[in-house]
């Protein structure tokens, strides 16, 4: 007799996540201007990305005009990825990292591209490389790749 | 002023790939090992705090409904405390403060989780991102730990090997640790170094084990303790301290929130040099290199200088400062019960019952975990003396 000891199931269950105001603003403006925006802070006048409602660290508003900022900046930490498993954004190896964009004074997380991964360095500039057809996703940039100085 | 509290009972179950018990089945053996560790019985706990990770992991929902059997919370008060990685910490934390309330006088910390009952851990690591602003580019948590790596090796100019030194050293310490997953003789720094490059900078090496475990420890008011054990571990602080996942000036490489948690600790202990007043340390590492980040955080050396302690000797387990004895998280890592597993170890090294990797004459010993986007801390100090 065969002996059971485990059983095998699947639990599938779509959502929809609801954006909220800021994040809207944000994917909106990012499809329709091709421009990165942020919030600045009342109480510390840092300017983090994407937009939001307050500041992080200070806990004080957002001024209410978003701000526009670069698409260019520098490689603040990165990883390559090797190891395959589900729910990745790509198809391994691909890099990935934070990205301290200009004037900005958070970390932009995103993937970089259109270099020889074995090049990538923290430290390097880089900037976006936006997507000519834009559906209000992180996706409308493809990738930020690195420039040179 | 609170009450004082103590450590009187530990239970913990072997890390590994079980099929032999389902999930209330494994928190149950961790229950009866710390009852009969300490000879009390079911209904001599007056409450349960309970802990688990992301339900993910197992597929079900809500396990204190119905795990609750399974640690004896009939008629008593159950608490479920979650903070992802940080969650045994946090549950042992609680416990902690149930009893330093003065509420309540004997309470149970329980907290574990089954890995292996998923097709893909890293599947339901990947739906704890953010789902609009985090998840189209992380992935698991190999990937997000790699990137704290990255940083903190490009920062101060060291390199891949001084995680791979602290694989070499945890590996080795977990020879002598039976609950321990990866127990892997003649463990080196060339053989770490051949392991394949999962998530540049981390090797396979650098990483830890899946685990299905649980941990359990019971915490007694003082006018309890001397009828129940003469070996107690007395709790000289507990701590438990959050940081933002993208605030301002926000360095992973430099965990403020770890930093605060350690001086708290230390102040509400009265330890003003944690290196040389603690006797040993037990750090949550579920990827090496963190391991050097923590000690940094913990003040156990200044801020960068975590590669050069590695490199000195000093953590190893005939060091000035072990950290780890136990082979800690990177050989053993359930999630749930890991942060729990490093305050229980730190409580078995007071008490001198830490088996093969007791470190000789403890009196004092620290406990962290972590756990969420590289964001939550705890911290637990026992001592061997009464506070």
């Amino acid at each position: 007799m065969e002996i059971v000891k485990n059983v095998k199931r699947t639990c599938y269950v779509p959502y929809h996540w609801c954006y909220g105001y800021y994040n809207t603003l944000f994917f909106e403006r990012l499809k329709e201007e091709k421009v990165i925006y942020g919030s600045r802070c009342t109480s510390c006048g840092k300017v983090v990305v994407p937009t939001t409602a307050v500041c992080a660290r200070c806990f004080a508003p957002t001024e209410k005009d978003p701000v526009p900022v670069s698409d260019e900046g520098y490689i603040d930490s990165f990883t390559i990825v090797y190891l395959p498993y589900p729910g990745q954004p790509s198809t391994p190896p691909y890099a990935y990292g934070m990205i301290k964009l200009d004037g900005t004074s958070n970390l932009f997380m995103h993937m970089i591209g259109g270099v020889p991964l074995e090049e990538i360095k923290v430290g390097m500039r880089v900037k976006a490389v936006w997507n000519e057809e834009r559906r209000g996703d992180f996706y409308d940039i493809k990738y930020f790749q690195p420039v040179k100085d | 002023m609170a009450t004082k509290v103590a450590v009187v009972g530990i239970g913990m179950t072997e890390n590994k790939s079980r099929w032999d018990l389902s999930l209330p089945g494994l928190y149950r053996l961790a229950y009866q090992r710390a009852l009969e560790d300490c000879g009390l019985k079911s209904e001599d706990i007056d409450a349960v705090a309970f802990g688990h990770s992301p339900e993910y992991f197992e597929g079900v929902n809500h396990p204190e409904k119905w795990c609750g059997e399974a640690v004896g919370a009939l008629n008593k008060p159950l608490f479920r405390v979650h903070t992802g990685g940080t969650v045994g910490g946090s549950v042992a934390i609680a416990a902690y403060y149930l009893v330093a309330s003065g509420k309540f006088e004997v309470v149970l910390a329980i907290s574990g989780n089954k890995l292996n009952e998923t097709s893909s851990a890293q599947i339901g690591l990947s739906t704890v991102y953010d789902p609009i602003m985090g998840r189209q580019f992380a992935a698991g948590a190999p990937s997000a730990v790699a990137v704290q790596a990255s940083k903190y090796y490009s920062q101060y100019g060291y390199n891949e090997d001084h995680g791979l030194m602290v694989a070499v050293k945890n590996r080795n310490n977990a020879l002598k640790n039976p609950y321990a997953q990866l127990r892997i003789p003649d463990y080196t720094l060339e053989g770490a170094r051949n392991t394949p490059m999962l998530c540049h900078p981390l090797r396979l090496a650098d990483m830890c084990p899946t685990s299905d475990a649980a941990c359990a420890m019971i915490f007694a008011a003082e006018h309890r303790v001397e009828a129940i054990t003469d070996n107690p571990a007395w709790v000289l602080s507990a701590v438990a301290v959050n940081e933002g996942i993208n605030y301002v000036d926000r360095d992973w490489s430099k965990p403020i929130g770890l930093r605060k948690a350690a001086e708290l600790a230390y102040e509400r202990a009265g330890i003003k040099d944690p290196r040389r007043e603690l006797d040993v340390v037990e750090v949550y590492d579920a990827f090496s290199v963190q391991e050097l980040i923590w000690y940094e955080g913990l003040k156990l050396c200044d801020w960068g200088e975590g590669g050069r302690l590695m490199e000195s000797g000093a953590t190893r387990m005939e060091g000035d400062i072990p950290v780890n004895p136990s082979g800690g998280t990177l050989c053993a890592n359930s999630i749930g019960a890991s942060a729990m597993f490093r305050k229980a170890e730190a409580a078995l090294q007071v008490m001198g019952r830490a088996g093969e990797h007791q470190i000789p004459g403890v009196r004092r010993a620290l406990g962290h975990g972590w756990g969420g986007g590289i964001q939550f801390h705890t911290i637990m100090i026992f001592g061997k003396d009464k506070p």
